[in-house]
């Protein structure tokens, strides 16, 4: 499904990988990771269709993804470094406004729902910029639960600041995307397996 | 080998030094020439004496600041569109030429000026959308300067150059309705139809010869450019004489 | 895309209604720089009368660079700016969602505020009249060519400065068409000619700024 060819981007004078080779089937999952500044995220960034590559190509589904650029992003769901949270809107509203820009309108009420499923019940109508760090990783990451339908899940480390219920609740979720055909690719700095299956990238 | 090799920064650079030589004598020869006309063959004014002759290099200097902001234009959106390097070295190179293109314009503008009118400076249509050009390729240079990223500066600039290309002739037609309505100081610097031919002639002469110096001077500094961001392309290092 | 259109700009309005203060602030900036021009020059209402427009068409222009950093440079640093490039929507519709919304916010309020500065240089009820139609036409223009500004400056150093010589030179334009207008009606002109043009500079900027905008948002982005 999606196939990396030849891939090389540089940042200024800095080379950060070039000659990269990867294909991924579907209901597959890949973990990238590699020292701080070696390119994780440049990578995911080139992944996911923010970014157009130095050399060579990402094709998903056979068509470059430079050509096809406004199909392609239908198909990923990016959850990067940044939650992408306006600090003083709630959570509910971060959501329902956000969304609809994803192509979907979820009600209050389906919006409450998930949000009380992920332990935010509590906090869920306080602005943002109150909840702690793992509560707003957890507010960006119930965008998944809306947009399950997209194939490619590319995450900036979402286990970052999540305590261990919640990295446990986000493996099983990514999980479950891998097993109905969907595609992971995340980076962490966690050293255990969450997703055991997951192929590793290692930058350097 | 075709054509096409030489948009690679690599084979490009010896290639630049070569057109860079044969610009300056061009250029030289053109400037000698120029001058001559200007100062010996053309007549004296029979309004502003001898002082006019300072056009012989203010109109040169003001078409060719015109000039190359079209040129640099054009090369950044060829870097934009066709992801080229070069064509974004290019209008890097351009730049600094065509400001300083604009500055002699203007400050021709005012030693023609103070003479013949009594003042520094008049808000005259020209010299303001000229001052106003001299502003749109500061912040093209500034905004390059302030980007780290060179593949960024590239493209960010180049959006920046289009956006003033499309603004130039609403700025130039904005500023003349403004200095007409406002009855400013109208300049003529020509008196249109009753120009002596030789004057026509240095002013042509000077403008070719503006132009292939500033041709030379941006290939110079084209290279100088390719030094810097190639640096770690190993090709620098080898035959090209550079260290 | 209307939801998506609308969404967007139900967030910023909402966004802005959650921190006055920007607008506010943006306004008083409006009054105390108008403010500073009898200070300099006299108190001589025949002087005001004629730098008024020019004055206080600079004062809505000064506005506009000031509050630029509002449009892109939160979303940009939450990383809610990915979302737009990211939504399958067509980027140029969004970004007139966002300069759009930006106007509402820092824009109009200063066309509404202007007649009553021009009221303080002594502007007649008919200056004041057209005054208020020049900003309406011309603050509109005013963010979308400012917008290309903050766009490009997306995390650069150099700031608020850098932006504003970069899009200064853009603004000369409306400045002289939308002062002009004014000054040349108090001197018993036509003001089709301004009027056509102001109106003919928004719907251009109206169609080619968003192409600008969202190209120096992807490169932002890179």
């Amino acid at each position: 499904m999606l196939d990396v060819r030849n891939l090389g981007f540089s940042r200024g004078k800095n080379i950060l990988f070039e000659a990269l080779n990867f294909s991924l089937t579907s209901g597959s999952a890949m973990r990238v990771t590699g020292s701080n500044g070696s390119g994780k995220t440049t990578l995911l960034r080139l992944l996911s269709g923010l970014s157009r590559p130095d050399q060579g190509m990402v094709c998903w589904r056979g068509e470059s993804v430079t050509k096809n650029h406004s199909e392609f992003v239908k198909s990923v769901n990016f959850v990067g470094h940044d939650d992408g949270l306006k600090k003083q809107l709630t959570a509910a509203e971060n959501l329902r406004f956000t969304l609809p820009l994803l192509g979907v309108s979820p009600s209050s009420k389906e919006i409450d729902l998930v949000l009380d499923a992920a332990g935010l019940e509590t906090v869920k109508n306080r602005p943002v910029m109150h909840l702690s760090a793992g509560q707003k990783r957890r507010v960006a990451l119930t965008r998944l639960e809306f947009m399950s339908h997209r194939a490619l899940w590319v995450l900036d480390e979402p286990f970052t600041s999540l305590d261990v219920a919640a990295i446990s609740s986000l493996a099983e979720k990514l999980n479950n995307h891998i097993k109905s055909g969907g595609l992971v690719i995340f980076t962490t700095h966690q050293s255990f397996e969450v997703i055991p299956q997951a192929i590793s990238l290692v930058l350097d | 080998m075709s054509f096409w090799q030489y948009s690679s920064p690599q084979y490009f650079y010896p290639l630049a030094k070569k057109m860079a030589i044969v610009f300056f004598v061009l250029a030289s020869i053109l400037t000698v020439w120029g001058l001559y006309i200007g100062f010996f063959v053309a007549p004296t004014d029979f309004q502003q004496g001898d002082s006019y002759r300072i056009i012989f290099i203010h109109v040169p200097a003001a078409w060719m600041s015109m000039l190359i902001y079209l040129i640099m234009s054009f090369w950044a959106a060829v870097g934009l569109i066709m992801n080229t390097r070069l064509s974004s070295m290019l209008a890097q190179a351009l730049a600094p030429t065509g400001a300083l293109m604009t500055f002699i314009a203007l400050w021709t503008g005012a030693f023609w000026g103070r003479p013949t009118w009594g003042a520094w400076w008049v808000w005259d249509a020209r010299l303001t959308s000229e001052l106003i050009l001299l502003f749109l390729y500061i912040g093209y240079m500034a905004l390059r300067a302030s980007i780290e990223d060179p593949r960024r500066a590239d493209r960010a600039s180049a959006i920046l150059a289009l956006v003033g290309v499309v603004n130039v002739p609403i700025i130039y037609f904005s500023v003349k309705w403004w200095n007409t309505l406002h009855q400013g100081a109208s300049v003529s610097f020509t008196k249109s139809s009753s120009m002596a031919t030789s004057m026509l002639t240095g002013m042509l002469v000077m403008a070719l010869a503006f132009w292939m110096y500033s041709i030379a001077v941006s290939l110079v500094r084209v290279r100088r450019i390719i030094r810097d961001r190639e640096a770690n392309a190993g090709w620098l290092t080898e035959s090209s004489g550079v260290t | 895309m209307h939801s998506a259109f609308l969404s967007l700009l139900r967030k910023e309005l909402l966004l802005a209604f959650r921190q006055k203060t920007d607008v506010v602030t943006v306004l008083f900036f409006f009054l105390i720089v108008s403010s500073l021009f009898p200070l300099a020059v006299g108190p001589e209402l025949s002087t005001l009368k004629i730098i008024g427009p020019g004055v206080i068409w600079v004062g809505a222009l000064l506005c506009s660079l000031l509050a630029l950093h509002r449009v892109f440079e939160s979303d940009f640093n939450d990383g809610s700016l990915e979302h737009l490039v990211l939504s399958g929507e067509p980027l140029t519709i969004l970004v007139i969602a966002k300069v759009l919304a930006h106007w509402l916010v820092t824009g109009l309020p200063v066309v509404i505020v202007a007649p009553l500065i021009g009221l303080q240089f002594g502007l007649s009820q008919a200056s004041l009249v057209l005054l208020l139609g020049t900003l309406f036409l011309g603050t509109p223009v005013l963010s979308l060519i400012g917008a290309i500004g903050a766009a490009l400056t997306l995390g650069v150093r150099g700031g608020a400065a850098l932006t504003s010589i970069l899009i200064l030179p853009f603004y000369v334009p409306i400045l002289i068409f939308g002062a002009g207008a004014v000054v040349a009606d108090l001197q018993g002109l036509s003001i089709d000619g301004h009027l056509s043009v102001l109106l003919a500079m928004l719907c251009v900027s109206i169609a080619l700024a968003p192409l600008a905008i969202a190209s120096a948002i992807k490169i932002a982005l890179e």
